[in-house]
């Protein structure tokens, strides 16, 4: 035992003295270069070397700051995240320096290094190796090859730069430029609605207390409603409550960003809780989106009957979502629809065979070839007594594909009108309304049927006895001559509805007005929350103010303007018309007066010193239409 | 290389020791020799080379006279031998060197002309030994003999073999007996004879060419691996050009003899070999070679893939120190005074051809020892 352990001892010290050697040597190895003595000539050739390796770190170190920032930008940029310029410059530079330095360990010349790449570039066969590693060496071949090595390096040419050994330096630097420019000319993300405002802001208490004046003034509307003798002026409970608990959870958003300090909120944030806030308002105001869209399609009433048909149906449509949205947001079933459904094909059935028998008798007057220039045609029967132009087979084919048109498109209308006032839809919205649509219905169809004749037929009948008058256009933009007395039938027809939605009772007028009041808090809080991030506000042009009553004319104009329409703060003081210089008519004064208001906001300094021509003429005109002539605009 | 050094003091002894009158005469004859007309030739180039500061040299004439003997040797050579330089310039490193060869080629392509014109530009004692299947050791080597001197006392007296020369033919070597062969071997790694428990030292320089005919196979001995690699070079005489041939045919119109005259002496190659001892050889060229030899074994899980392909055994150290003693032999010889990848590329065919064994797959493949070769070296680089 003691004869074996001594031996494995003696293994042991064999194998560590061995170990030792080899390092030795290993170390002696690499001192004969790093250790030797180096000529003047190869100090020089050595120098050169360093330098491109240090032209190439450089290469790569600002490759690799150049990359760095570039990913960093481009991720920023497409992440919607902002970030200062100085920690882009700070990820360039450490990286550039982490990257060069690193580059250079490995790039960096040693002896051995330079006097092998000498040795094989320019076939000088290990003459410099040689003389470096027996550069203390003696002897005499050792000397002679130390002088011919030194010799050799003395006359060796001018190092050509190969286009191999630096393609790699390139493609990194191009690709790292290209990034980077990349990075920069590269688009943001573009934010819902920023229209220039911020990608988004790192709250601070001022952001926090603007939401929380919001939920105040919610709370106040409560307790001024429970205190009030008339909480039906005031904002719904149900909607202050909603409305609260989102501007709640939006102030909570708010508080955990500005506590961890420099945390961005994005705008992309904002905009789901303002559509949100819009939604439950707009459960509120729905007299007013109905007015809002009869009322800016009422300009188009002069247009052909297609467009005549598309107004009307796009006041049944702002009225048919309504219906259904509300009927899905209180659990209405769908029995409702089916009642609405049912009562749509039952009326369209009614409508469409009184509208195919009319026009089918219609039709049949077209046929020329039935018919002579002087048999007479009547109304009723399709033949008003009136000799009819012998017409081309393809006008024929056009006149009559637009009338079916026409006639098609109305029937639509008039359908889907009617379609709404079923006994289930009542119990849906106000009385009122659904007998104004009711009754407007009922007046477009007659107004229709009794002039179905004359909706398409060009004006080319005469009194029976009288020459034929020539063929009017037949694709619908010349009038018949019947066509003004529709239209004023219509103008009429219109009138009565609105009136019927905003004039025609005491409740019309307060129901809109409170609309109205519903929507101006919604904006209103749609622009306190914009204005946090700040994005482009709402344009006061969009919520319509509800149109006043029609009263007396002013004292001093001969209207009466001392009549107010309107209640609470949205009250008008006349219903007086004024000149609109945009347009060369007189006008309603209100229909004007959100114009008015916003160039008065806009540009009218308190002293109005720097009036433009154009608004001192407004101003002028309004004047004069409530004082009279004289009254001049200024100060 | 510890061993090996100690062999090498050792023959400096033997050259101490053995001198014998007809090797006396030899050295004496080199001192003959005239070298200040070939110094104006090349003293030149080396003075060009040096720089004006460069350290003194303290005897530049040795490194100059290398150069001079060369090309003396291969000039008288030249007079006797067409074509043949690359075998000629690896005769004369292995000779410097100190090394064996063995010259393999079809009869009449001047292997036998070229070792007798060889001993007679070196000016050294030169014996022939043709080998047959008859031929005995003892016919090599020498053995006592009983003489009777005047007063006809006996006594037995060691009567020296055609082995004690300086430089040996052995012409046909494979035609010998196995036992014959072994003769040689102590002869060729040693230097001595023993007969009868008496060492004889041979006397320095001492060479071996042997020759042996490819073909013509019937009646031979396939030198033993043994003795295979107690040769330094093997060297492969080819068959001459047309144009070499034709010159051969001019030369031997006018006489068939050798005309070779004395051009280095043996004290001249002693000296010559200890200058290419001093050639420096850095350790990536000095790894080059052992990686090139280490490769050649099949049996280690490092060699190349050729190696483990083509080759069923591989060399013996002794290739290692033949590539990096030749090498630096060869460097001078050239002109240069370091060793490169060049010279040991250049030497690993003579080196390493008759000493790797190529295996059934190079067989079918139809690859020569010389191609497997070059698979070596270039998956060694």
């Amino acid at each position: 035992m003691k004869h074996s352990l001594h031996n494995e001892k003696y293994v042991r010290e064999r194998k560590a003295k061995a170990k030792d050697a080899e390092k030795r040597a290993e170390l002696e190895k690499r001192s004969k270069y790093s250790d030797a003595v180096i000529s003047d000539e190869f100090k020089k050739l050595k120098k050169k070397f360093l330098t491109g390796a240090i032209i190439k770190s450089a290469v790569c170190g600002v490759s690799a700051g150049l990359f760095a920032a570039g990913v960093l930008l481009l991720t920023a940029k497409l992440g919607g995240i902002k970030i200062d310029l100085i920690w882009y410059i700070i990820a360039g530079v450490a990286c550039a320096l982490v990257c060069g330095g690193i580059t250079f360990l490995f790039l960096k010349p040693s002896n051995k290094k330079v006097a092998k790449t000498v040795d094989g570039e320019y076939g000088l066969r290990e003459q410099v190796q040689t003389s470096l590693a027996f550069s203390r060496a003696s002897g005499d071949v050792v000397i002679m090859q130390r002088a011919r090595a030194e010799s050799e390096i003395k006359a060796l040419p001018r190092r050509k730069i190969k286009f191999s050994a630096i393609w790699q330096y390139i493609l990194i630097a191009v690709l790292a430029v290209a990034l980077a420019v990349a990075g920069i000319v590269v688009p943001g993300k573009a934010v819902e609605g920023q229209q220039g405002g911020e990608p988004g802001v790192s709250p601070d208490r001022h952001h926090i207390d603007i939401v929380e004046m919001l939920i105040k003034e919610l709370n106040d509307e409560d307790a001024a409603r429970n205190s009030s003798a008339h909480p039906e002026d005031f904002l719904d409970e149900a909607l202050t409550s909603a409305v609260r608990d989102e501007l709640s959870a939006f102030r909570d958003v708010l508080d955990e960003a500005w506590k961890k300090h420099e945390e961005i909120v994005p705008s992309e944030q904002v905009f789901p809780v303002i559509r949100r806030v819009n939604a439950l308002f707009d459960g509120y105001t729905d007299y007013l989106q109905i007015a809002q869209a009869l009322t800016k399609n009422e300009t188009t009433i002069n247009g052909p009957a297609s467009g005549f048909g598309d107004l009307i149906k796009a006041g049944g449509d702002a009225y048919r979502t309504y219906v259904l949205l509300k009927s899905a947001k209180e659990g209405k079933d769908d029995q409702s629809n089916d009642n609405l459904t049912d009562y749509h094909s039952k009326m369209s059935e009614i409508a469409l065979s009184a509208i195919e028998r009319k026009s089918s008798d219609f039709i049949k007057k077209l046929i020329p070839e039935e018919e002579t220039e002087n048999t007479p045609v009547s109304p009723g029967s399709g033949n008003s007594g009136e000799t009819k132009k012998e017409l081309s087979e393809t006008e024929q084919d056009e006149r009559t594909q637009k009338l079916q048109d026409d006639l098609a498109a109305i029937n639509d209308v008039i359908n889907l009108a009617m379609a709404e006032f079923d006994e289930g839809t009542i119990n849906l919205c106000e009385t009122s309304v659904t007998e104004a649509l009711n009754e407007f219905a009922s007046g477009l169809q007659k107004i229709i049927e009794d002039n179905s004749y004359y909706f398409t037929v060009p004006s080319d009948k005469q009194e029976a006895g009288n020459d034929p008058a020539p063929a009017a256009e037949t694709d619908g933009t010349d009038e018949p001559e019947h066509w003004e007395a529709i239209k004023n039938d219509t103008s009429q027809l219109f009138e009565t509805f609105f009136s019927a939605l905003t004039d025609g009772g005491e409740n019309k007028t307060e129901s809109l007005a409170k609309q109205s009041y519903y929507k101006a808090f919604d904006r209103h809080i749609e622009n306190n929350i914009r204005s946090v991030f700040g994005l482009e506000l709402i344009s006061p042009d969009i919520i319509e103010t509800p149109e006043p009553e029609e009263g007396d004319d002013d004292d001093n104009t001969g209207s009466n303007n001392q009549d107010t329409s309107g209640s609470g703060d949205l009250k008008f003081p006349g219903n007086d018309e004024i000149f609109d210089p945009f347009t060369g008519e007189m006008k309603k004064y209100y229909e004007v007066l959100n114009q008015y208001n916003a160039i008065k906001d806009d540009q009218f300094p308190a002293d109005g010193s720097d009036l433009t021509d154009l608004e001192r003429q407004m101003l002028e005109a309004y004047f004069n239409s409530l004082f009279g002539s004289g009254s001049s605009a200024g100060n | 290389m510890k061993r090996f050094k100690k062999n090498r003091q050792n023959e400096a002894e033997i050259t101490e020791e053995t001198v014998e009158g007809e090797v006396a005469e030899g050295m004496e004859a080199e001192e003959e020799t005239a070298p200040e007309a070939a110094a104006e030739t090349y003293e030149e180039p080396v003075r060009r080379v040096m720089p004006a500061d460069a350290p003194k040299v303290e005897s530049p004439e040795k490194v100059i006279r290398f150069s001079q003997s060369i090309a003396k040797l291969k000039e008288e050579l030249a007079k006797d031998i067409v074509g043949m330089e690359e075998t000629v310039d690896n005769v004369i490193c292995a000779i410097i060197a100190g090394g064996n060869v063995l010259l393999e080629g079809v009869p009449g392509v001047g292997k036998t002309r070229l070792v007798r014109s060889l001993g007679k530009a070196l000016n050294l004692p030169f014996s022939r030994i043709q080998f047959t299947p008859d031929l005995m050791p003892s016919d090599v080597t020498g053995s006592n003999i009983i003489e009777q001197d005047e007063k006809g006392k006996m006594s037995m007296v060691f009567q020296r073999g055609p082995i004690f020369a300086n430089l040996v033919l052995a012409d046909e070597i494979n035609r010998a007996t196995p036992k014959t062969q072994a003769a040689m071997l102590e002869v060729m790694q040693e230097h001595k004879v023993t007969v009868s428990k008496q060492t004889y030292k041979l006397s320095e320089p001492f060479f071996v060419l042997a020759t042996q005919n490819p073909i013509e196979q019937d009646g031979t001995y396939p030198l033993p691996e043994a003795q295979m690699d107690r040769f330094m070079f093997k060297l492969i005489v080819n068959f001459p050009t047309s144009k070499e041939l034709a010159g051969i045919v001019n030369m031997t119109q006018v006489t068939m003899d050798e005309t070779a005259e004395v051009a280095v002496g043996g004290e001249e190659i002693l000296e010559m070999r200890e200058l290419a001892k001093t050639v420096p050889v850095i350790d990536d060229v000095l790894d080059f070679a052992v990686e090139l030899v280490s490769n050649t074994h099949p049996e280690l899980e490092s060699s190349c893939a050729s190696a483990h392909k083509y080759l069923k055994f591989g060399a013996s150290p002794r290739a290692a120190q033949a590539l990096i003693t030749c090498a630096k032999v060869r460097a001078l010889m050239y002109g240069n005074y370091n060793v490169s990848y060049d010279d040991i590329i250049a030497l690993a065919y003579p080196v390493l051809r008759h000493r790797i064994k190529l295996n059934y797959n190079a067989i079918t493949e139809r690859l020569t020892v010389d191609d497997v070769i070059t698979k070596l070296i270039n998956e060694t680089k």
